[in-house]
Formats: C-alpha cells, sequence, structure tokens
C-alpha cells in the first residue's frame, strides 16, 4: 500500500542517486589523489571559489561581502591545474610521506535549473586528515555545486564553497574540497 | 629578575639555545618584555575609516579593541569589561556606537567611558562611579604612514624612533606613492603549532630555504628568473641583491633589480606595467636608489618582534604568540590606494594563491617550522643549540643604506640580529636598558650580550 507522501523530491530518484554516486567517486578520487582523472571531471571553464570566513555581528551582514575579498581557493582551471603540478613535482616535502586523508560527503540536495541540462547540488564535505606521528585535523566544508553535461558526461562547472573555521586549523590546505 | 638569557644566545657565534622555542617561562617573560614593551601592530589606517569602525585584534596575548574616534583619532583598548572580565567585542571588525557587554549588560563607548549600567539605580543605589570604570586603554597608540601601532610601555620610545633608519626602508612601500597603503581583504588566519620567532626568523633573513623548502612551486610557478636566489652567496655583490640588519632589530632583504617583486605571478605583465608607469614619480619621491633598485624588487620587509611585509608578493602579516609551541599567523594583501580595482584583484588572488591558507608557498612552510617546534620536547634534544652562522663576519656599512650589511638574499645575518634584539629585550627590566644601535659601528659599540 504506497502512500503519497506530502514532499515533493526536486528531482526524480534516478538522478539524485546519480548525483550521489558522482560525489561519492569524487571524493574516493580526491582521498587518492587521482588527480588527472578529477580534472577531467571538470568543465573548461570550472571556477573553484572559497571565501575567508570572518566574523561580523549579525547586523552587520554587509560587511562580509565585498567586491575585493581574500579567499582560499579563487581558482579557475589553469590554477587548479598549477596547484597539481606542483603535487606532480614530488617536491612538496610535507607531501612525503603521503598524508592518509578521506572525504566524506552528507546532506546531498540535487535541484533543477533553469538551464537545459544543468544542475545545482549541494553537499556538506568532511575531511579528515591523519598527518604525521597521528596528528589528525577535521575541517568540514559546505559545498554549492553546479554540474553540466558537457561531452556526454556530467562535469563539474562551479563550486562555491563555505570553509566553516574562523581559523584554518591545519598547517597546509594541500589537497582540495 | 626573570629568566636568565646571557647565555641563550651567543650572537658573535649565531648559536641559540633550542629552549627559546619550548621554555614556559621563556614565554611569559616575552609576553612581559617583548609584547609589553615594543610597539606592536594594532590595524592599517584604511581598515577602519569612519569614526566608530573598530578592529579586535590581539598584542601578544592580550585581546584589544582599536577603535577610531569622532575626531578621527584612534584609542585602543583591552578587550575586557571592567566589571568582571568578559570580552565587550566579539566581531572581527565593525562599526559602533558602543560596546556592550553580553554579561551584564554594562555599555561602554568608542572613547572607553562607560556610559551606562543596568538597575544603576535600584542595585548599585546610584554609587557606582562610572569614571573609574572605563575600559583600559593602551597607553601609546600612534601611526606611521598608515601602519596603527600600540605600546604598552609608558616608558617606550616614540614609534619614530623605535623604527628609526628602518623606516628609510619602509618607505619604499609605504611612501612610494602619493596616497599611501591599503590592506584589503578579509583576514586571513591561520593555526600553527609553531613558536612564533621561528617564522618571524624565517622571512626576515631567510633567502636560503627558498630554492630547497619550496622547490615543487618554484619549478612550476616562477614567470622570472630571480638572480640573486639562483646564485651562490660569493657570487652575488650588492649590486643584485642585499641584507639589512641591526636596526634595532628591524630587518630587510631585497633584490636590487626594481621588478622581481612580481616573479611569482604567472603573468607578471599588468603589476610591471604599473611599476614601469609609476616608476619617474617614485624615484622623485624616493630618489635614485630607493625608486629604481628597491621599489618593485623582492623584497622581505620586518618590524621587530612580529610584523613582515612583502611588497611585490604585497602580503602583510603579523604573528601573534598562543603559548610557547603556538601562534595564530594573520595575513592580508597590501596594495597602493591609487592601484587599479582590476590591479588590486590581481595582487590579492596572488597574495592568497602564493601566501594564502592555501598558498602554494606558505603550504611549504608550515610543516618545517611545526617540527623546529615541536622536536624541542625532547629532553636531551632541547639541551642541543641551534645555529644561525651563515656569513659572519662579512657584514659591511653602505653609504647610502642604513643598517648592518650584507651581499645577497641567501644570509643568516638578519636573523642574528632578531635574536641578538630578543636577547636584548628578554634582557632588559626597562627600555633605559636596551641599547640604541642602527649602523655597523653602533651595533659593534653596542656590544651584543653573549
Ligand atoms: S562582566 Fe561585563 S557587565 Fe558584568
Ligand atoms: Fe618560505
Amino acid at each position: 500500500m504506497s502512500q503519497s507522501l506530502p514532499f515533493k523530491n526536486a528531482v526524480d530518484a534516478d538522478t539524485y542517486q546519480t548525483f550521489q554516486t558522482l560525489l561519492y567517486k569524487e571524493a574516493r578520487l580526491l582521498d587518492h589523489e587521482e588527480y588527472d582523472q578529477w580534472l577531467a571531471m571538470l568543465t573548461d571553464d570550472i571556477h573553484y571559489y572559497m571565501p575567508v570566513p570572518a566574523r561580523y555581528l549579525r547586523e552587520e551582514k554587509k560587511q562580509a561581502i565585498k567586491p575585493l575579498d581574500a579567499n582560499i581557493f579563487n581558482d579557475y582551471k589553469k590554477q587548479l591545474e598549477l596547484r597539481i603540478a606542483r603535487f606532480a613535482t614530488n617536491l612538496v616535502w610535507s607531501e612525503n610521506p603521503q598524508n592518509l586523508i578521506n572525504h566524506s560527503v552528507s546532506n546531498i540536495e540535487v535541484f533543477p535549473t533553469d538551464v537545459e541540462g544543468e544542475w545545482n547540488v549541494l553537499s556538506v564535505v568532511t575531511v579528515l586528515r591523519s598527518r604525521l606521528d597521528g596528528v589528525e585535523k577535521r575541517m568540514v566544508v559546505s559545498r554549492n555545486d553546479i554540474w553540466r553535461i558537457e561531452d556526454n558526461s556530467l562535469k563539474l562547472a562551479k563550486r562555491n564553497m563555505l570553509f566553516n573555521h574562523a581559523v584554518v586549523p591545519d598547517s597546509n590546505l594541500n589537497f582540495f574540497f | 629578575m626573570g629568566v636568565d638569557v646571557s647565555k641563550l644566545v651567543d650572537n658573535k657565534t649565531g648559536r641559540q639555545s633550542r629552549s627559546i622555542f619550548h621554555e614556559q617561562d621563556i614565554y611569559e617573560q616575552e609576553q612581559e618584555r617583548i609584547f609589553g614593551k615594543c610597539w606592536l601592530f594594532l590595524a592599517h589606517e584604511s581598515q577602519i575609516p569612519d569614526p566608530g569602525d573598530y578592529f579586535r585584534t590581539f598584542m601578544g596575548e592580550d585581546e584589544v579593541l582599536v577603535i577610531r574616534q569622532k575626531d578621527q583619532s584612534i584609542k585602543a583598548f583591552l578587550n575586557t569589561c571592567t566589571h568582571r572580565g568578559n570580552r565587550v567585542c566579539k566581531a572581527d571588525k565593525g562599526n559602533a556606537k558602543h560596546f556592550t557587554c553580553s554579561y551584564h549588560g554594562w555599555s561602554f563607548a568608542a572613547d572607553g567611558a562607560l556610559q551606562s549600567v543596568p538597575l544603576e539605580e535600584d542595585a548599585y543605589y546610584n554609587e557606582l562611579d562610572k569614571s573609574k570604570f572605563g575600559l583600559h586603554p593602551v597607553c601609546n597608540v600612534d601611526s606611521y604612514k598608515g601602519l596603527i601601532f600600540g605600546n604598552f610601555d609608558p616608558e617606550a620610545p616614540t614609534l619614530n624612533d623605535y623604527l628609526g633608519d628602518m623606516k628609510w626602508y619602509l618607505d619604499v612601500w609605504l611612501d612610494a606613492m602619493p596616497e599611501g597603503t591599503e590592506l584589503i581583504g578579509t583576514t586571513q588566519k591561520v593555526e600553527y603549532p609553531v613558536n612564533w620567532k621561528l617564522p618571524v626568523e624565517n622571512a626576515c633573513g631567510d633567502g636560503y630555504h627558498i630554492g630547497w623548502a619550496h622547490a615543487g612551486v618554484m619549478t612550476v610557478a616562477s614567470s622570472m628568473n630571480i638572480e640573486s636566489l639562483s646564485l651562490g652567496n660569493t657570487e652575488v655583490d650588492s649590486s643584485t641583491a642585499m641584507a639589512g640588519g641591526g636596526m634595532n632589530g628591524h630587518s630587510i632583504i631585497s633584490s636590487l633589480d626594481g621588478q622581481s617583486g612580481y616573479a611569482f605571478y604567472p603573468d607578471p605583465s599588468l603589476p610591471v606595467s604599473y611599476l614601469e608607469e609609476n616608476r619617474e614619480a617614485v624615484i622623485s619621491r624616493l630618489g635614485e636608489t630607493r625608486g629604481k633598485q628597491f621599489w618593485g624588487s623582492q623584497i622581505n620587509m620586518t618590524v621587530f618582534p612580529n610584523v613582515q611585509m612583502l611588497p611585490g608578493l604585497n602580503w602583510f602579516r603579523v604573528y601573534h604568540p598562543k603559548g610557547p609551541g603556538k601562534m595564530e599567523m594573520w595575513t592580508w594583501a597590501m596594495v597602493d590606494k591609487e592601484m587599479s580595482d582590476e590591479l588590486k584583484q590581481t595582487v590579492l588572488d596572488n597574495v592568497c594563491r602564493t601566501f594564502g591558507a592555501a598558498g602554494m608557498f606558505d603550504n611549504d612552510d608550515g610543516e618545517n617550522f611545526a617540527a623546529c617546534t615541536s622536536q624541542n620536547r625532547g629532553l636531551q634534544t632541547r639541551q642541543k643549540d641551534v645555529y644561525t652562522n651563515m656569513g659572519l663576519g662579512k657584514e659591511y656599512s653602505h653609504p647610502e643604506m642604513p643598517g648592518v650589511i650584507s651581499d645577497g638574499l641567501v644570509g643568516e645575518q638578519n636573523q642574528r640580529y632578531f635574536y641578538r634584539r630578543w636577547q636584548e629585550m628578554m634582557a632588559a627590566k626597562d627600555w633605559s636598558a636596551v641599547p640604541n644601535y642602527n649602523s655597523l659601528e653602533e651595533a659593534n659599540a653596542t656590544g651584543g650580550q653573549n
């Protein structure tokens, strides 16, 4: 006996599951530093953006958004490729031995957009990074993505992130969220 | 009395005891004798332009509130309520007419005066003398060309005297353009398990580590060849690059080519054309040497104890100590006000990509500093010494450039003078016991304790 629920999913179950699987796959590639495969999941006009968080009083919200603002990432494909090229030199001493890292993706929501073949996908990624001698760092980032069908596959076109820490808790961010 | 620091640093051999990066009692003495007595950076005037604008920061471990007054002057206060000690301001920055404590509701005006107290009549019987309970002021606040500094010691020299000959170099950035500079962007804060002195000694003089510690990013991100970095020390002379120390602990290292500050921009064309458009005007303001050789070069400047600025790479940074093994690094982009918005954005993005939280250069340094700190937890390890003895005895005087000069970006002269100043401040109970020197002759005449 099926009862229809008083809540409507924005997309059908198939679409939702497709994006869920896609985000899990992306997380796995990032865990394993499969950066070439990760780059292939991005559109050529990818914008990967994470502003620097600040704490203002609620009534001063306007303060928080300025045209010139600092960021942790404000990268297009060229800059992402540059970061990856740096890792690939094998001269980044802090990544040797390899740091153990796990990206857990949760809170996934999928919405259609006004553009045919584009979806707005929200998620939260929790990064657990095990550093030298068992030091563990945990970082939580909210992500607001645009995914687009291109070359017959789904590609990430935009990722706006919110870094949920007022002070960055690790001495390097040699990875992606 | 305090800890005897006479054996902890030896400027003649470039030796430091590792205990200075570890011991709690040494750290406490730093709070008293360095952060309690030196001029400390509070904010840039551009961050608090209007009356009521405030910025929350630290002087050592003391949290302070810097506030622009109605008459445009600037005051600073300990960010602590005079009733029971709660914080009176929790935001990073903003604009306020008054600061109301969240505990019992005492409210303070922008000039620190206690303005109102809940139940003043019913509970205090109108017997509270409000004039005695204003916020505790930082006794000295002064600015140098846009940079606001505070000092807790009423006996301290003036800011102008404190900066001394270093002003000649600071002006290469602060006074190159008629409108001066501004800090842009949200404060980028990163916590490091690091003693605060290690990043200071690094950026004050350590051109040595750049080729090796940053080998990865140097391989992929350099758009210009900085001769003075790739050459060995013996092959460079002061026409290629210099280090300037002495100067009461302040210091500079600089290339002298007038454009290598932008060597780590993937495309330096926009900043380089800005440099060349303004070069003549800067030469007429600052003279040939500073306008041609310094302005636009790769430069690291340090104001003792914890401020560093790198024009070209355009970052401005202060390190806040949080215990012997922990510090918070705050970074901004500093730009000339005259720059176009497009150039400011380019500079800001480059600061973030090179020296921000995910900055490709900064992300090489943290791990090294962290281990230079944590290894000293070992009792046997910390009884060993560490050294900054490169190029000992190669210092000289220059007819035009102030301070104690050495050749090249790769050297350890400035680190030695940083630790000499650290030792002098740590040994002195008050400012009358602190030696004053800028040049090599003065530095030699005032000795340096061993
Ligand atoms: S502690 Fe601030 S009002 Fe009581
Ligand atoms: Fe470095």
